[in-house]
């Protein structure tokens, strides 16, 4: 295989969502609100949400605590959108509280999450128990720290770019890259594992 | 699967993000012994996609949750704490360090200050007793300045019988009959005397020891006596003995204590 086509599609894979046909909108949508339309936060919450629940849903592991942790999300970014200074997409610093509040919320219910390891041991699985497609995935992301769910879900289901995703996290484009790349060798092994 | 070399390690997950056909096709014919491992890296990406938590069909109503309430700030409630500590302990120090003590005071005497006066007539030596209250000792302020003083020992009543004894050690005797010790000033003289006194007060019986036999009692303060002989400041040509010439002391001794004067 020729380098440069190698390079073409490495590239074409990481360079992903630049052309984010959103961001103007976004920014236009974050002006109306601050100027006091109300609705037009609504608009955003909308537009967002699935995105916003997804990453928390993958850092958190559990769908109802996703769906609070989203609320949190969006509580804190109509508090706070006066602040946001425009130097970043709104989908950025939108993902940064994102992670940020989800991966508080997953430290905090680590106890938690050793309860209901313990109510399936006996066999007490609710009827909302979120629907796994594969419980290996369930269960090798369970044991990844929350930094690593987090940079795999802004990756593999929100889709976001290195650029973006270094962003979210706060580092810089390499950093986010080598984190990817230490995440989703611990995700394979463990998979691996769960998998036999 | 052994060491991948980590540009073929790049190339393989790039692949199974973005399979196309042709770029894996060509993977595979320049690297078979890898073709396996990519068809399962092909796996756990879609695997992995696939897994993407379903979204709630619509999202639900969003309003802003109330302001959390501000979390429990262990440095300030610590600090808090410290300084109601230290206050608290400041303040039984100073109840228990600064308080007045309940002491009681000692009767306020007066002493009597010596000082020696040169007379150029006749050359002699008289005593001038200059009366100086005495300051109580420091920090005893439970009693206020005018509270009533406690009799002085001197005011009580004593007996004194002696017969054929020193002056000296009769006036010894009574004084540590009153709680007093005695220094006897050079020169005072020390006959043996004989006397009876009963339930006389024991600054009235030094005074008429003192008019006998010619010597003054003056109270240094700290329960001690100081007995000096007395002293003849008269002319020459007059009696040496004020008592016998004139019946009177040379100088009236006096034991109010409580005027002032201190000479006895």
């Amino acid at each position: 295989m020729p380098e440069t086509s190698k390079e073409a599609m490495v590239s074409a894979v990481y360079d992903r969502g630049k052309e984010s046909s959103s961001y103007d909108e976004d920014l236009a949508t974050v002006e109306r609100f601050l100027g006091g339309d109300e609705q037009a936060f609504a608009a955003l919450y909308t537009r967002y949400y699935d995105k916003v629940f997804a990453l928390s849903r993958g850092i958190l592991l559990d769908a109802e605590e996703a769906a609070d942790a989203v609320q949190e999300i969006f509580t804190l970014v109509y508090r706070h959108l006066p602040r946001f200074d425009r130097r970043s997409k709104f989908s950025t610093w939108l993902f940064r509280i994102a992670v940020n509040r989800s991966i508080q919320e997953a430290r905090k219910a680590r106890f938690r999450t050793k309860r209901v390891e313990l109510t399936e041991e006996i066999g007490g699985v609710t009827d909302d128990e979120p629907e796994v497609h594969d419980p290996a995935i369930h269960m090798a992301m369970g044991k990844l720290p929350p930094h690593d769910r987090a940079i795999l879900a802004l990756f593999y289901w929100d889709e976001l770019s290195l650029q973006e995703i270094a962003d979210s996290l706060g580092c810089g484009v390499n950093a986010a890259k080598t984190r990817l790349y230490r995440a989703r060798e611990r995700f394979r092994v463990l998979y691996e594992e769960a998998t036999v | 699967m052994k060491h991948i070399p980590p540009e073929l390690d790049g190339l393989m997950w790039t692949l199974a993000e973005n399979p196309d056909a042709r770029a894996l096709d060509e993977f595979g014919e320049r690297y078979p012994t890898y073709r396996a491992e990519l068809g399962k890296r092909i796996a756990l990406v879609r695997t992995f996609r696939g897994a993407r938590p379903h979204e709630p069909k619509s999202a639900p109503r969003f309003s802003p949750r109330p302001a959390p309430r501000p979390a429990w700030r262990p440095v300030p409630v610590l600090a808090g704490l410290a300084a109601l500590l230290t206050l608290g302990f400041a303040g039984y120090w100073g109840a228990v360090k600064l308080a007045p003590r309940n002491v009681e005071r000692p009767p306020d005497v007066v002493a009597a200050n010596v000082d020696p006066v040169q007379l150029p007539d006749n050359g002699g030596v008289v005593y001038q007793d200059k009366p100086q209250a005495q300051q109580p000792p420091m920090g005893d302020t439970a009693t206020p300045p005018n509270a009533p003083l406690a009799t002085p020992a001197l005011d009580q009543t004593q007996d004194l019988r002696v017969d054929n004894t020193f002056l000296q050690s009769a006036i010894q005797l009574l004084a540590e009959g009153s709680g007093y010790t005695v220094l006897f000033a050079p020169g005072m003289p020390n006959p043996t005397i004989s006397t009876d006194y009963r339930s006389t007060r024991a600054k009235d019986i030094l005074a008429d020891l003192g008019r006998e036999y010619g010597f003054t009692i003056f109270e240094e303060g700290n329960g001690q006596l100081l007995a000096i002989p007395a002293v003849n400041d008269v002319p020459q040509d007059r009696p040496q003995d004020p008592n016998a010439a004139s019946g009177q002391d040379a100088r009236e001794p006096t034991l109010d204590t409580e005027t002032g004067p201190t000479g006895l």
